[in-house]
């Protein structure tokens, strides 16, 4: 099933990657890529991580003041990291983002085997003519690869790596996820889950596709009454998720000695009172808005980040669990309080899988230009409005809503690639309805 | 409902295209269950407007409130009879008074109460003094006339004594103009209710309005420091004089006396040089009455007596230099003012007093530059008490025939001045508490933009509390209980007018919070709108397909 040779092109990649980080880690730009506001928030950033450890080493509560936003576990985990093996940091941020990578690369193999088995059953079924749309088994040995790179390579993961934020461990979980959730382990995926939910708030809304992957796992090797066998094992999930959060919690209470770091942590992520200029869209409106409105303005913006999108697009895509999750994690990346480079960087990774919706994307070449020209005008039109303070905050609001609205189309056209190519390959690639030839278009 | 039967096998195409309709309605209906079941209501809760519910209705009956002063006035002659008489004939005439609910009582006297008094003195110190707050007795002395030609003497305390021959007339007399001075008050209520129909009358528009604290400054002004060295303890002169009678005003505010010096200032007017025509070629320089007024305003630019938010009453000592002294003020017929006493006073603001230094110590060539001189503190604290007791609303009193007033020794006030002053204060504060309150009530409901948070209710509600209670405190005639109240509602309904937090959102009227919404709301919710006319659609297209299943 595996190809030797992809297998040790892939292992070159790490090394490559690995070398890049490494040096980028030992040189003069570290600390520059790691202060850039677009890398490191208030939420990721090593820095805040330090202040913390130092402080909870002197015995102080760090969740006390209004700087340090880690879970206990990990103000445990980095104190122990900084106090005894300061000099090995570097180094173990890169092996966290080779494994994610590897991580990535077999969750990608995985899911492309059961692509392909799925389009087996489901060949009676599709229209005539439609042959060229499917994939042949030659299909499935790329996409891997080409996961693997895009994680290693992208410059916006590298820049995440180097700039030693927490993103990469949150990034590691949520692969785990992935894979756990393709392979149908209810407990571990549960526990990671809990784990990248305990960090930021969002990944639980990959609760839902993951229900959906465990209870189909479950109910295709059984025979009996599939829907109640279903409906049992996402109450089942979702019970094992709620009491693996719940552990988490408990344990972080024990840890530190109280429940303050609930309010630095999820009260900062949902109340978002830091209004730091970040890539997201929350400090602009909360700079402006006036103090009776704030309360309805954050409601909206958390359901917009979790609840408006959740239910529809699961209605959409219950049969395709794995690019439900993909969406969610990219409309997490846009609409979060907190976003960095870093999320962005992980579902542009996860894309390479479904290489065979590109040939049905209307706008990639107005999305690639969007992201090349609002990534390199970022910095430029940061650096007019902080130190040459001739441009304002609007300039960069803009640059950054250009951005985010580039991921907005990214998101919306592999969607509807993918219900193109469905309807495609149910009604015939041209469909004559009424005498023309009909095509999908958003609208 | 999440899950459904993916691939059953053997299931038509047709089945599985109505499914996914099914599913694209079921997206449909979330957004618009999201954005309309869950948005709605929140946008409702959390953009009201924080009000606290007022008693409107019994701000508006405040306007109905009918505030009258009763009083204890008892008579004690020592015919009964007379007394009788007296009191029936007081109570005839003060029958029709409007703000007075006068009761007269006639108290027997005793023969010995008197046997030991040599004068009117002494029955001040006597046990039949009234102790209570707004209570008078008029006393019938046998023999007035050995101490003094008045038939009616006013006593220090809350006295008046009256000789065998007084008529209930000339009583009466007294009583009005001089105790209760009922037309003052009324003036006084009506000049704050009605501004623009009546005024304050003379003593009104000489008092200082109401307020919990005044501030006292105490300037003196030399404008030639090295040639003139005053030798004055301006500190201990205020305590000493000053100091008991703000004591005994305690009750009606609390007092902040600061005394300052002022160097090289002067008067900025051209006194005239007179030569007397007695025949001595003493000089002296006038300064005409009709241009007092224009030392006022360029004096007060260099007093820096704005720096806090009570009013502040100046008191000035000009002591003008031995080349322009000695300065005395002319009346407008051409005449010095009486006693020697050159001051002159302006209402609600302060007093001036141009004390000249003594002509030995100025023409007395021998001592050198600076040439020292101590003023006289008893003279110009004099003056200064005199005014503060003007200033603060004890008014001069008018001149009734065969009628005076036993001479102040030490105390500064009369009580019954006081309890005077008690009842124009309390009135001032109720109505000034009532209007306050009803013009509030009227902008609050007007205007629905404004927030009324905790802490203004709560002051609402104690002033309409406190101006309930402070009337029939009133009413009983409780005068300094009802002083109390109402000055806590005087305050309590200042504060609450003039508290920041109402004007929060004032100036973000309802029309602009429209107009931030909808650029926001309304794209996101126009698709939704569209959406619903196929949802309603598609659910009617159900449940005809699923009749006509059953009628089938």
């Amino acid at each position: 099933m595996k190809s030797q040779p992809m297998d040790n092109l892939v292992y070159l990649e790490y090394a490559v990657a690995g070398i890049i980080r490494y040096w980028l880690i030992n040189s003069d730009y570290k600390q520059t890529i790691g202060d850039r506001v677009e890398i490191s928030t208030s939420l990721n950033s090593w820095r805040k991580v330090t202040e913390g450890a130092y402080l909870y080493s002197e015995g102080i509560n760090p969740y006390v003041g209004d700087n340090f936003h880690e879970t206990p576990l990990g103000l445990i985990v980095f104190n122990k990291l900084i106090s005894h093996i300061p000099q090995w940091i570097g180094i173990i941020f890169i092996v966290c983002d080779l494994v994610t990578a590897h991580v990535l690369y077999r969750t990608a193999q995985t899911f492309m085997s059961e692509l392909f088995s799925r389009q087996m059953r489901k060949k009676e079924k599709y229209a005539k003519g439609t042959e060229t749309l499917l994939l042949k088994q030659s299909d499935l040995v790329l996409p891997p690869v080409y996961v693997a790179s895009a994680y290693l390579f992208n410059p916006y993961i590298i820049f995440s790596c180097v700039g030693q934020t927490t993103t990469v461990f949150a990034n590691l979980c949520l692969a785990f996820t992935f894979l756990l959730m393709i392979k149908g382990q209810r407990i571990a995926c549960c526990s990671v889950l809990a784990l990248a939910t305990l960090q930021s708030l969002y990944p639980a809304t990959l609760l839902v596709p993951a229900s959906i992957y465990l209870a189909r796992a479950e109910s295709s090797s059984s025979l009996e009454d599939k829907q109640s066998l279903r409906a049992s094992s996402c109450i089942l999930t979702v019970v094992t998720f709620i009491s693996a959060l719940l552990l988490l919690l408990y344990i972080s209470s024990e840890l530190t000695g109280g429940w303050e770091f609930l309010h630095a942590t999820y009260g900062f992520i949902l109340n978002v009172p830091d209004l730091r200029p970040n890539v997201g869209l929350f400090w602009y409106f909360f700079t402006e808005m006036f103090e009776n409105f704030r309360l309805l303005f954050i409601c909206v913006f958390q359901i917009n980040a979790t609840l408006l999108y959740l239910v529809p697009l699961t209605f959409r895509l219950h049969d395709e669990p794995m690019l439900l999750a993909a969406s969610l994690t990219a409309l997490m990346a846009v609409f979060k309080s907190y976003p960095s480079l870093g999320d962005v960087g992980f579902y542009l990774a996860l894309l390479p899988m479904w290489k065979h919706l590109f040939n049905f994307m209307q706008q990639g070449f107005v999305v690639g230009c969007s992201f090349l020209i609002t990534s390199a005008m970022g910095p430029i039109v940061w650096h007019l409005w902080i130190y040459s303070r001739s441009a304002n905050a609007n300039f960069y609001f803009g640059v950054t809503l250009a951005f985010a609205t580039a991921q907005i189309f990214l998101v919306t056209d592999i969607l509807l690639a993918y219900i193109n190519r469905e309807f495609s390959l149910y009604h015939g690639l041209h469909h004559k309805g009424s005498g023309k030839t009909t095509k999908l278009v958003l609208e | 409902m999440i899950l459904k039967e993916e691939t059953s096998d053997g299931s038509t195409k047709g089945e599985d295209a109505e499914d996914n309709d099914a599913y694209r309605i079921f997206a449909a209906i979330a957004y618009a269950v999201v954005l309309i079941v869950i948005g709605l209501p929140l946008w409702w809760k959390t953009t009201d407007v924080y009000r606290v519910s007022l008693p409107y209705s019994r701000i508006a009956a405040l306007d109905s409130l009918d505030v009258t002063l009763g009083m204890n006035i008892s008579i004690s002659t020592i015919d009964p009879a007379r007394g009788g008489r007296l009191v029936a004939d007081l109570k005839d005439i003060f029958k029709t008074s409007k703000l007075f609910q006068l009761t007269f009582l006639a108290l027997p006297l005793e023969k010995k109460d008197l046997a030991s008094v040599h004068s009117p003195e002494d029955l001040e110190n006597a046990s039949l003094q009234p102790r209570k707050p707004g209570e008078l007795l008029l006393l019938e002395v046998p023999g007035l006339s050995r101490f003094t030609a008045n038939h009616v003497l006013a006593g220090l305390k809350r006295t008046v004594y009256f000789s065998s021959e007084t008529t209930a007339v000339k009583l009466s007399e007294v009583l009005e103009s001089w105790l209760l001075q009922e037309k003052s008050l009324r003036q006084t209520v009506a000049a704050m209710t009605a501004p623009t129909e009546t005024d304050q009358d003379r003593s009104g528009r000489r008092r200082m309005p109401t307020a919990a604290e005044y501030d006292i400054m105490i300037t003196v002004v030399n404008p030639e420091p090295e040639k003139l060295h005053l030798n004055w303890d301006l500190p201990q002169a205020v305590q000493d004089y000053l100091e008991p009678l703000l004591q005994e005003l305690s009750l009606l505010a609390a007092y902040a006396v600061k005394s300052q010096w002022l160097y090289f200032v002067t008067l900025n007017v051209q006194p005239k040089l007179v030569t007397e025509t007695s025949g001595s070629g003493y000089q002296h320089y006038a300064l005409a009455e009709d241009i007092l007024p224009q030392i006022i305003t360029p004096l007060e630019k260099k007093l820096a007596s704005h720096v806090s938010r009570n009013p502040c009453l100046n008191f000035i000592v000009y002591i003008p230099p031995c080349e322009a002294a000695p300065l005395h003020i002319y009346r407008r017929q051409g005449m010095r003012v009486k006693g020697g006493v050159d001051a002159f006073l302006s209402p609600r603001w302060g007093g001036i007093v141009i004390h000249n230094p003594s002509s030995l110590i100025c023409h007395n060539t021998s001592v050198p530059e600076p040439k020292e001189y101590s003023p006289d503190t008893a003279a110009i604290m004099g003056i200064f008490l005199a005014q503060l007791r003007l200033l603060m609303g004890i008014p001069e009193l008018k001149e009734i025939s065969r009628v005076g007033q036993l001479p102040l020794s030490t105390v500064s006030l009369r009580q019954w001045e006081f309890d005077a002053l008690l009842r124009v204060r309390t009135l001032e504060q109720l109505t000034s508490a009532k209007l306050t309150l009803q013009s509030l009530s009227q902008l609050l409901g007007e205007i629905s933009n404004i927030v009324i948070n905790d802490a203004v209710g709560s002051s609402i509600y104690r002033a309409v509390n406190c101006v309930e209670h402070a009337a029939d405190l009133l009413k009983t005639g409780q005068l300094d209980q009802a002083f109390n109240e109402s000055k806590e509602a005087f305050l309590s309904a200042e504060a609450a007018f003039t508290d920041p937090s109402l004007l929060a959102l004032l100036y973000f009227p309802d029309d602009q919070k429209y107009a931030v919404y909808i650029p926001l709301f309304l794209p996101v919710m126009i698709p939704v709108i569209l959406s619903l006319k196929s949802i309603h659609a598609w659910l009617f297209g159900r449940m005809n397909f699923k009749t006509k299943l059953k009628e089938d």
